[in-house]
């Protein structure tokens, strides 16, 4: 932060003069013109303290200047010593923030002012500038100093220009309004409402009508009143499709929910409600019970204050916090939104009451910096997206490409007119442009998404399921993902001696194991100093357990929890009255409740807090059945047993007592109660490791997929779960620190991230968002966890983000790709596995699209390439194939589930062509041809048929077409052959779906189906009933509110109700009907046909995907309806005799043999790449 | 009265059924369908050889427009407004 801003130009070394001659020198290093001389008018001589922060030896002079693009900094140093108000100062450091941030002011401020008294003497040791900042940064990341110094509230009030007891006048609260701008988050780039519109507008349907319209109005056509009426259908389709479109950013709604719509505040001695939009730093707001926070504040008065702030941290549990006005430095690692005297917007107060002066509003507060990470990451195709959109339009050039070449060939060289030409044009490009792609593709990613939910993975983006299939990073939280996010207490130390708890979960039951003998509970009892503890942490304690059907669950603070539960386990009962309470506090790292305990007159007080600050609050230790001092080697004992448990990665505690009638009369304060304290012993706690998670990181190693740890707790705690879970595969597993990798460049970062498996511990959201950036840089595809609102960053940037959908903020859940259900880690495992399943389908389905095109193709290059060579597949015909065999079946196939083995093969690389030129080659010049000589053999059986052509003759002597291809005109023979043509085209792809369902499987084994698949196939069978018809749930249209919008779409619904109401009806004769049937036939019916599809694998193996048979029924039907219904006069078909259509089944017939043979030598071994 | 009706076709998981999925697919394939047999009659219109007439093509185009519409929604509803394929 510092070490950042600071820049070697703007050190000075050997200052001297007076503190005015300082302030000139550094000021003349400033790009600031007249910076000193702003400073000087602003201080003068009665403010000059005020200006210049000055404690041990440091001085720090700070001004506010507007416009100001980012804050500078200005170090000098003097080792002789400057004089200034009876103060020797030896570092001045000039600060000068932007006005319009004091949020990021006093951050400063308060960051350098604990910083640099304590790098003093080292600052003023360096000569060199690059050493100098070496230093400053080195500091900057050492967790042993403190984070913060603490201002005082007078302080406060100086620099926001603030009466923190009358507030702010109105009028400098409107100046202000006018200089900060209204307390609201803004929104970021969107894309303008016109371009959506025409967006809209020209879609690839909005196209298609386009053409039809312009088609109107071409010579020889002629209807330009028709040509109207479809320009009007373009409009009124292109303004819905974008009011459909036109929707608001979620992320951004949420986040600005969070925020208060309306505070209490003290404006010119009064307090006023406003709007929160109209908050300004300065202002002094009033904070109660249940409040939202409405900007980031400083709590100046404060009452019994819980903060929760879930929505900024994640954490669930309310935090305290307090009035805190000593300029102290606030000791330990703190990050800004932890500290215990300030409230930040979008939290609430959910305890007590309190008074704040606001420092950060709209963009400038946490919140609000989050909003704008948020946005400013651009959402990146994935690679799915990027390849299909290559794929498309490259098929459509080729497409495009040659039908010109055929359009001219046909316009110039054969003789039809331009527009029969442009017929022909249309034909080719149809029949070569896959468009039942994007929408199969779109189905298969959904279907992936039905399937994942079922696995407690809930896909927000349909590329995203995909993208889980190349995933080969994955990095993850700790608690709750690859633990069970509650506590345990699993070892106690009383006495010298250590006892071990059993148990699962909150229930209260489990065993005390003292040298591997089990503690009855009675010797429990006997045991003083070990029943005391029991009798601390049940009482020092603000949780309770409650039963939650054969479960428990924690009402409270889940380590409080476990000890109450532990408590239980040793059979703990009693009754007790709390006189008072000292709550838990960070900085003083421990907690402690006065009592009144049943047959005991006298209070007593019960304490529970970090070992190595209870130790130094307690002189004396219940040792057996007696107090005694505390000595050295107690203390040296209690040490070691403290540093043996977190060595282990267990979250450790101290307990401690005091009694006897010292106690009366002394007031209940921490300062008097909790020292001389009797110290009773320690207990280790753990949050156990997901029984699941091992066995997912098994699958994870064996698909290649790494897993890096990044988690907030301790590193010997993160070692400790990375080793249990298998982390690093019998490797030596390398833990780093957010503080270590904050000192490193990002090519030393990258060769950590390079090694094996890592954990991160320690770590902030900044440091996740850097680590996935440089992984995504290293050409990972990363998958990351997250929960809190500062993790939305990390989320967004990921390739798939991925949510925690039970202790998950609302904001990291909008952030996210994916939301995982159960927040556990092998939910993501079997994700991946789904999306590496739909990869597969994808090229599936494509390779059985691309077989049907030489087909459609063929017949067009005969018949322009070959004169006298009739037609054998018109337009119309083209557009039934498309229509008919390609959407449905496809999607079919689109739906497979994950075949064994998928998850024992690495990841496929992120650049792996989802349709090479050798794919293609393949596609058309193997498979193709192969179901393109099909229809031609049909065709010509038919030309047999009709006496026309006979073995050995060539095309010329098959029935013409009609001259100019006017169908209409068309003779009935010819109507025959296309009919005679086209069939087949449908019953070899039928043999195409089902032998693509595996690549190496026989469709006739009983492998086929995996087992599992089969047995819930079987299962579903035997358990199937007919639905019950329900009449729908109608709800009293008031209570939604009646506003003219949803009126309209109730009426809207009415009528559509109204118009179904036919159908309905008969649906419901259907189902009543089934009903009544299901006893006598239908369960027993269904019975018996799971219990012959057992038996008979062959018929399971054909009608196990119901949408291909649908699909393949759904194709039978389209035929009949083109050859015998009046939508033959629209597509051209005529019936044949039945002998033909038995034997168009001679290519399906083929087709499976040639596969069977292929998928045999595959399972031998051979790739045989070359058959497709 | 006025009434308005709960959709209960969705999983219990919020998830859209399969029918929903392929119906939404196959209404805007037969939209694309519609549109491009609209083309070729308009086409046809040249030699009179078009079984239909004006209105009958402006009502294929309204269909079609429907049926687009129609699936669109259904995928919207299901899916928001992401950027599909």
């Amino acid at each position: 932060m510092i070490a950042e801003l600071l820049a070697p130009a703007k050190i000075v070394f050997n200052l001297k003069g007076d503190f005015s001659q300082v302030i000139d020198t550094l000021g003349g290093q400033s790009s600031i013109p007249g910076l000193a001389a702003q400073w000087r008018e602003k201080a003068g001589n009665q403010h000059a303290d005020r200006f210049s922060y000055i404690g041990d030896g440091v001085a720090v002079p700070h001004l506010r200047i507007e416009n100001l693009a980012v804050p500078e900094l200005i170090l000098g140093l003097s080792r002789d010593g400057i004089r200034f108000n009876n103060h020797v100062i030896k570092v001045v450091l000039f600060l000068v923030t932007p006005a319009e941030q004091p949020a990021q002011h006093l951050q400063l401020l308060q960051r350098i002012c604990s910083l640099l008294p304590a790098i003093r003497d080292e600052l003023l040791a360096q000569q060199n500038p690059a050493r100098l900042l070496q230093v400053v940064a080195r500091a900057e990341q050492q967790s042993a100093l403190p984070t913060y110094m603490n201002l005082t509230q007078d302080q406060i009030g100086f620099e926001l220009q603030t009466d923190l007891t009358n507030g702010l006048t109105s009028g400098e609260a409107a100046a202000r309004l006018a200089r900060y701008g209204p307390n609201v988050l803004r929104r970021g780039y969107r894309t303008p409402w016109h371009l959506k519109l025409i967006r809209n507008l020209f879609s690839f349907f909005a196209v298609l009508l386009w053409m039809a319209a312009l088609l109107c109005f071409a010579p020889g056509v002629d209807l330009p009143q028709l040509g109207v009426a479809i320009l009007a259908v373009i409009l009124i389709n292109g303004i819905f499709a974008f009011l459909q479109e036109h929707k608001s950013d979620r992320a951004l709604e949420i986040l600005q929910q969070l925020i208060a719509q309306t505070c209490r505040v003290i404006r010119d001695g009064n307090m006023v409600e406003i709007e929160a939009g109209e908050l300004v730093p300065g202002d002094v707001v009033i904070l109660e019970e249940g409040d939202l926070v409405p900007a980031d504040a400083r709590l100046v008065e404060a009452v019994e204050v819980e903060v929760d702030n879930s929505s900024l941290t994640g954490e669930s549990t309310p935090a305290h916090r307090y009035k805190s006005d000593q300029p102290v430095l606030i000791s330990g690692r703190f990050l800004w939104i932890e500290l215990p005297n300030m409230v930040f917007s979008g939290t609430s107060l959910i305890r007590g009451r309190a008074r704040a002066v606001v420092f950060g509003t709209g963009m400038n507060t946490e919140i609000g910096k989050i909003a704008n990470l948020t946005q400013q990451i651009q959402i990146e195709d994935s690679p799915l997206q990027k390849q299909l959109r290559t794929t498309v339009y490259a098929i459509a050039a080729i497409a495009g490409g040659l039908g010109l070449v055929f359009l001219f060939l046909g316009w110039l060289v054969a003789g039809l007119t331009f527009l029969e030409a442009f017929v022909f044009f249309i034909g080719l490009f149809v029949a070569n442009v896959p468009e039942g792609l994007l929408p199969t593709v779109t189905l298969s990613l959904a279907m992936g998404v039905q399937r994942m939910a079922k696995r407690h993975a809930l896909v927000k983006s349909l590329p995203s399921v995909e993208t889980l299939g190349c995933t080969t990073v994955i990095c993850c939280d700790k608690t709750g993902t690859l633990t069970q996010n509650l506590m345990m207490v699993t070892e106690l130390a009383v006495d010298g001696r250590w006892i071990s708890v059993s148990g699962v979960g909150y229930q209260p039951r489990g065993d005390f194991t003292l040298d591997g003998k089990l503690l009855p509970v009675e010797r429990i009892s006997r045991w003083t100093a070990l029943r005391r503890l029991l009798e601390c942490a049940f009482i020092c304690n603000n949780a309770r357990l409650e039963k939650s059907g054969a479960d428990y669950r924690v009402i409270g603070d889940p380590t409080e929890g476990a000890l109450v539960c532990l408590s239980e386990k040793a059979g703990l009962r009693g009754t007790h009255l709390r006189l008072h309470l000292n709550p838990f506090e960070s900085i003083r790292k421990r907690m402690s409740v006065v009592v009144k305990v049943d047959r005991r007159d006298e209070p007593t007080i019960y304490a529970k807090g970090a070992p190595l600050e209870m130790l130094r609050r307690c002189d004396r230790i219940l040792f057996g059945n007696e107090a005694r001092p505390l000595t050295d080697a107690d203390r040296k004992r209690i040490t070691e047993e403290n540093d043996s448990m977190a060595s282990r990665g267990l979250r450790v505690l101290a307990f401690a007592y005091r009694d006897g009638e010292e106690l009366q009369g002394i007031p209940y304060t921490p300062e008097h109660i909790e020292d001389h304290l009797i110290f009773l012993g320690l207990a280790a706690l753990s949050d156990p490791v997901r029984r699941e998670v091992p066995g997912a990181i098994r699958a994870c190693h064996s698909a290649g997929i790494r897993v890096i740890m990044i988690t907030g707790d301790y590193a010997l705690t993160a070692l400790t779960i990375g080793k249990q879970i298998g982390l690093g595969q019998d490797s030596e597993i390398r833990v780093f620190t957010g503080a270590e990798i904050s000192e490193m460049d990002d090519d030393q970062v990258r060769a950590v991230l390079a090694q094996q498996e890592t954990l991160f511990a320690r770590v902030a959201p900044e440091h996740k968002l850097r680590i996935v950036s440089l992984l995504k840089q290293m050409g990972e595809i990363v998958a990351v966890t997250g929960d809190g609102v500062n993790d939305a960053p990390a989320l967004k940037k990921a390739d798939i983000g991925i949510a925690m959908g039970l202790r998950g903020t609302d904001v990291a859940k909008e952030a996210a790709h994916m939301i995982l259900t159960d927040d556990n880690f092998s939910s993501i495992v079997a994700a991946i596995e789904e999306g590496r399943a739909i990869f597969e389908n994808i090229k599936r389905f494509m390779a059985y699209i691309f077989n049907s095109n030489p087909q459609e193709m063929y017949p067009y290059i005969f018949w322009a390439l070959f004169p006298g060579v009739p037609l054998a597949m018109t337009v119309m015909g083209v557009l039934a194939v498309d229509v008919g065999t390609d959407l449905i079946p496809a999607m079919g196939l689109g739906v497979e589930p994950p075949e064994e083995g998928i998850m024992d093969r690495p990841p496929r690389q992120r650049d792996e062509k989802l349709l090479s030129l050798k794919f293609i080659l393949r596609s058309y010049f193997v498979q193709g041809t192969l179901l393109a000589l099909s229809c031609y053999a049909t065709y010509f059986y038919m030309g047999w048929v009709l006496g026309a052509w006979r073995p050995g003759w060539n095309f010329s002597a098959m029935p013409q077409s009609p001259i100019g291809l006017r169908l209409q005109e068309a003779s009935q023979a010819y109507l025959q052959t296309l009919t005679a043509y086209f069939f087949p085209t449908v019953t070899t792809q039928i043999a195409n779906v089902l032998c693509k369902r595996s690549s190496k499987t026989s469709l006739f084994s009983r492998a086929f189906l995996t087992p599992l698949r089969r047995r819930d196939s079987l299962q579903a069978i035997a358990a199937w009933r007919p639905p019950r018809y329900t009449t729908r749930v109608r709800i009293d249209y008031h209570v939604k509110g009646a506003t003219e919008f949803v009126a309209a779409r109730a009426f809207l619904a009415l009528a559509v109700s109204l118009l179904l109401l036919p159908f309905r009806f008969v649906w419901m004769l259907i189902l009543q009907l089934m009903t009544a049937l299901e006893r006598p036939l239908i369960a027993p019916f269904a019975g018996w046909l799971a219990r012959f599809l057992e038996r008979h694998h062959v018929v399971f193996n054909l009608i196990s995907n119901p949408l291909i048979d649908a699909g393949i029924l759904f194709e039978l039907g389209l035929c009949y309806l083109f050859f015998y219904t009046p939508l033959s006069e629209v597509y051209y078909f005529a019936p044949v005799p039945w002998h033909v259509y038995i034997f168009a089944f001679h290519g399906t017939i083929l087709l499976l043999i040639f596969e069977e043979i292929k998928k045999y030598y595959r399972r031998k071994g051979y790739a045989l790449e070359v058959l497709g | 009265m006025i009434t308005t009706v709960v959709d209960r076709r969705r999983d219990d998981r919020g998830t859209p059924s399969r029918l929903q999925i392929v119906s939404s697919a196959f209404l805007t394939k037969l939209a694309r369908h519609l549109g491009l047999i609209a083309c070729l009659l308009i086409l046809g219109q040249t030699s009179s050889r078009s079984v239909a007439g004006q209105i009958g093509i402006f009502l294929l185009i309204v269909l079609a427009a429907a049926l687009n519409a129609t699936g669109r929604a259904l995928r919207s509803r299901f899916y928001g407004k992401q950027k599909l394929l």
